[in-house]
């Protein structure tokens, strides 16, 4: 069935996972928590993880900012005038807790409350663990281009130790998890196209919009008029071509076919769930998507899937302040609608959503914006998420303090490979695939930071 | 070679029977003289091809990487002139400038900078300036993405800039552009102003960064031959740190609108003119740059401003990392390390001892031998996948409509192809020159930067597009919409009543006389499907589509 998909379970030696009779039990890279009998298939086992990239380099430090008096005054001095007052801040739990959400995100609120969101404090791209002393006197390994857009956001999503890799941790991670379901092609899904985290040697997504599949116009199979064009078409893909680029052209266009019309198919059949339009929001309009397709999961047979949806326009080195609360209101909206619609589905357990961004910003004011920085906080949503609580460790946010390098960036305390672990420990990954995956997990002590159960 | 042949007789007969001379309508797109009257630059790189005769198959791979898309008459008379005589009368040409074309539009709709694009990129005569400058745009990126879409205007005239230097030189380019407000808008330099240690402020590093990291030296040393240094153990050498940047920083500061009335907040705002500075808000302290090169304290924003250009533009790194983006925007995905230090050399410098003169590049760049030859040395990797507009112009080109409808409108092509000129979705264009598709190509260790947007689901509405284009819109077509651009099948359908002259003829047109004879047999094969009375147009364009969808027209070699 599958011709892209390099199987890592192949190369473990495993046996046993061949076409459709699975024997999950037996898969020695594999620890699902809730195996279902060896026919496989079976639709009470199904996790996902849904990647919210946050493209530019999203300003965590605006979005859950300190509301303890000393720590606030900090914050606000560091930031100037694009400070958050103090009152403005949307309270977590009553009060109690370190942080308050920027005044635009307090969609979020019910969802911490409730214990279905978590923040993950002060992460960033560390291949080792890195004091401040250590990171001003090059005594650690440390990415490459830090700051550089390109390279941060190629190194969160690739996390292959300093340098840049070839292959995404999705994309590795997928490896594992393809041997599952004879649909492997469907592991990975994008709503933002081409993206490193789900690239690898033979790994790539499948891309859909959030307008869904798309049929391909004056080729119906089912039209007498149309079929022999169509029929042409197909045959014209499959002449044997050598060049490269050809080939792969040709790769792409069978793939887009085959796919497109199987999982038209699959999507039609719960249509009648998705009858309401999302808000006027790109992001919850991907993520309405992503919502239908996992409804879709049972009809594919599928066991594991990681997705990928974008935002953009988070590099906010001007105006600020009119642009970060629109943006934050968006994602907000966006967020909750996505549960909601899991939720609806009673999928809830069974999906994990998780931000990403290519940095944090730095404290300090340009005037009317912020540069950019590493350390940033992030977000956990979903049934599995314990939420409510902030894990890690909320960094000072002091311009020259303790945490911070080259004027109010702020040095990471845990690391995104730490972060990813956790993720990837809940989706099924023995620690020996961890390991692999992720092959500087072994730098740091803490592989789960327990914000799953 | 009897199908060139046989389309060289069909050239005579075509232009007996419908008297196609082509030059008509073009001539109101003609507009302003470059600012410095273009000097032919010699044929001065190292391996170089000598000028002279070309073959049709030749003469269309030159178009296929020189313009928007090669027609039928200029593969014959470039073919007859020889690349570098080819390329010496569109140097000559004057430009066609887009805010003149957005001008004389006199049109509200709010993208229409986009159809006048296309128009000019379908029509205009100086197609190597016009191909060369979309090249620009996509190494010297701003975007309508974000605040600017409502600036037609301004992005136009930024676009000006690019065709205006396409042959000039670098140094130039690099200062335009840097005092250009809507790139002052897009990477924020316009209103950054000097430190304030009271209020916490530092200069916006934006601009400084990716001057340096995309239009100037990139991120890390290079050699001439555009490979990577690396130091003992093999990790890449960088070209320089934070703190680089934020001396940088410090000198784009204190530059605004032209007639801005105030610098914090102002209510009038220049997107045409120069920004200027206001030394108030410039830095004029003592600043550190590449190479551990100084700026002395007290000059001027603008002496900073020289001060720094120059010293980016004399760095070593220039020369390689522009000119391999040349060539993979213009040529190949993948040029050899030797092409790529050849044309590097002439960047550095050119006949006349002129460094960054773009003309002399450009001229390296289609003259060295692997563009002419390179599909013969590489024959499985040389070349590039077409961008989506590339694919579009392309056809367009090939069957010349007459004219264009004054309410034509494709100014919206970025939602549907994901390419649109003046709008990628961030500073780091389309794609990234780096990019490698998973599979045979990045297990290869080949880049395939294009491929970065074709996927699953826009291959799909690329296809599509292609259908609507041929099949949909073309001028035997009764119902067609006047407003879309309809392809002119006339000549096609004089040579309909001989099929096999009619798929030579296509496949000169539309792949250069590469037809492989598996595509000509399905191609023929569905062309007798539609063998009914007047069926002559529908067999036509079938012909057309297939060829066009193909995977082997999807990629220029």
């Amino acid at each position: 069935m599958n011709h892209y998909t390099r199987r890592r379970f192949l190369k473990l030696g495993s046996q046993t996972l061949a076409g459709a009779g699975l024997a999950l039990g037996a898969h020695p890279a594999l620890t699902l928590a809730r195996a279902a009998d060896s026919s496989a298939q079976q639709s009470q086992d199904y996790r996902a993880l849904v990647c919210v990239y946050l493209e530019g380099g999203c300003d965590g430090f605006s979005l859950m900012v300190p509301s303890g008096t000393y720590e606030h005054q900090e914050y606000a001095a560091s930031r100037g005038e694009l400070a958050i007052p103090r009152n403005k801040l949307i309270d977590l739990q009553g009060g109690r807790s370190p942080i308050g959400l920027h005044p635009e995100a307090g969609q979020l609120q019910p969802l911490f409350d409730d214990e279905r969101l978590a923040m993950i404090a002060n992460v960033g791209t560390l291949v080792e663990p890195t004091s401040r002393e250590q990171y001003l006197n090059n005594e650690v390994d440390v990415p490459a281009q830090l700051f550089s857009h390109s390279d941060q956001a190629i190194q969160w999503q690739q996390l292959q130790g300093r340098d840049r890799a070839t292959e995404g941790w999705g994309a590795r991670s997928a490896e594992y998890l393809s041997g599952l379901q004879e649909r492997d092609y469907l592991t990975s899904i994008s709503l933002a196209g081409s993206n490193y985290w789900q690239s690898g040697a033979g790994q790539r997504p499948f891309s859909l919009t959030e307008s869904g599949i798309l049929q391909y116009q004056g080729m119906d199979g089912s039209n007498n008029w149309q079929q022999p064009r169509r029929h042409a078409f197909e045959r014209v893909l499959d002449i044997p071509r050598r060049h490269l680029f050809t080939k792969a052209y040709a790769d792409l266009q069978k793939r887009a076919m085959n796919i497109t019309a199987e999982l038209g198919q699959a999507l039609a059949g719960n249509a009648g769930m998705f009858s309401d339009q999302p808000p006027e929001n790109l992001l919850a309009q991907k993520l309405n998507m992503v919502a239908q397709l996992i409804a879709a999961q049972d009809q594919l047979g599928l066991r594991r899937q990681i997705y990928y949806v974008n935002m953009r326009g988070f590099d906010v080195h001007d105006n600020q302040s009119r642009e970060l609360p629109t943006l934050f209101a968006e994602l907000s909206e966006a967020l909750t609608f996505f549960q909601s619609k899991i939720d609806m589905l009673g999928m809830g357990p069974e999906v994990t959503t998780f931000t990403a961004s290519d940095f944090g910003r730095s404290l300090l004011s340009n005037g009317d914006g912020t540069d950019h920085g590493w350390g940033n906080h992030l977000m956990v949503m979903g049934g599995a998420v314990k939420g409510g609580s902030i894990y890690g460790q909320l960094p000072s946010l002091e311009l020259d303090g303790p945490d911070a390098i080259h004027h109010g960036r702020i040095l990471p305390s845990t690391s995104a490979t730490q972060y990813a672990a956790t993720l990837l420990d809940w989706i099924g990954l023995d620690n020996a695939a961890l390991h692999d995956v992720l092959p500087t997990l072994g730098n740091f002590s803490e592989h789960d930071l327990g914000f799953l159960a | 070679m009897i199908i060139i042949k046989r389309s060289i007789q069909l050239v005579g007969v075509l232009f007996l029977l419908t008297g196609c001379g082509g030059g008509s309508g073009t001539e109101a797109l003609r507009s302003k003289e470059p600012a410095s009257a273009p000097a032919l630059p010699a044929s001065e790189v190292a391996n170089a091809v000598v000028d002279g005769p070309l073959s049709a198959t030749e003469a269309y791979r030159l178009l296929e990487q020189g313009t928007f898309g090669a027609q039928l008459d200029e593969i014959w008379t470039a073919a007859e002139e020889g690349p570098e005589s080819w390329i010496n009368r569109q140097m000559l040409m004057p430009a066609t400038f887009l805010s003149d074309g957005l001008r004389k539009a006199n049109s509200d709709r709010w993208n229409e900078y986009v159809n006048v694009w296309w128009r000019h990129a379908i029509q205009a005569d100086d197609q190597l300036r016009q191909r060369v400058a979309f090249a620009l745009s996509q190494i010297l990126v701003v975007s309508a993405h974000g605040g600017l879409s409502e600036e037609q205007f301004g992005l136009a005239n930024y676009y000006d800039i690019l065709l205006k230097n396409a042959f000039g030189n670098y140094r130039d380019l690099l200062e335009e552009i840097t005092l250009n407000p809507v790139m002052g808008e897009y990477l924020s330099m316009k209103g950054n102003r000097k430190p304030d240690t009271e209020e916490n402020i530092r200069p916006d590093e934006n601009y400084a960064r990716e001057l340096l990291q995309l239009f100037s030296i990139g991120q890390v040393l290079l050699n001439s031959d555009g490979s990577v240094q690396v130091d003992a153990g093999g990790v890449p050498l960088p070209a320089y740190d934070q703190d680089t940047i934020e001396e940088f920083a410090r000198v784009f500061t204190g530059w605004h609108f032209a007639n801005a009335e105030d610098f914090r907040w102002p209510k009038k705002k220049d997107y045409m003119s120069p920004m200027v500075a206001w030394p108030d808000y410039h830095d004029s302290g003592p600043k550190t740059l590449l190479y551990g090169a100084t700026l002395p304290a007290g000059q001027s924003a603008q002496a900073d401003l020289d001060g720094a250009l120059d010293n980016i533009f004399y760095h070593p790194n220039v020369a390689p990392f522009i000119s391999r983006q040349l060539i993979q925007r213009l040529i190949t995905s993948n040029p050899s390390p030797g092409y790529v230090r050849d044309v590097a050399a002439v960047f550095n410098q050119n006949a006349a001892g002129e460094r960054g003169a773009l003309g002399s590049v450009i001229k390296a760049i289609f003259m060295h031998r692997e563009a002419r030859q390179g599909h013969l040395e590489y024959p499985d990797t040389f070349g590039k996948l077409k961008e989506p507009l590339l694919r579009v112009t392309q056809l367009w080109r090939a069957f010349e409509p007459d004219t264009i409808h004054y309410d034509f409108n494709y100014g919206w092509v970025g939602n549907e192809l994901g390419q649109s000129p003046l709008n990628s979705p961030s500073v780091f264009n389309f794609f990234r020159p780096d990019f490698s598709q998973p599979g045979d190509i990045r297990n290869q260790g080949m880049v395939s930067p294009e491929f970065e947007i074709l996927d699953e689901s826009s291959i799909i509405t690329a296809t599509n597009r292609l259908l609507a284009n041929t099949l949909w819109s073309h001028n035997y077509k009764n119902d067609a919409d006047a407003t879309r651009i309809t392809i002119d099948i006339s000549r096609e359908m004089v040579l309909e009543v001989d099929a096999e002259l009619l798929l030579d003829h296509l496949d000169l047109l539309l792949l250069g006389g590469n037809m492989s004879s598996e595509l000509r047999s399905e191609t023929l094969q569905l062309m007798n499907q539609r063998d009914y009375n007047g069926g002559a147009s529908q067999r036509v364009v079938e012909a057309i589509f297939l060829i066009a969808s193909s995977p082997d027209a999807a990629v220029q070699r």
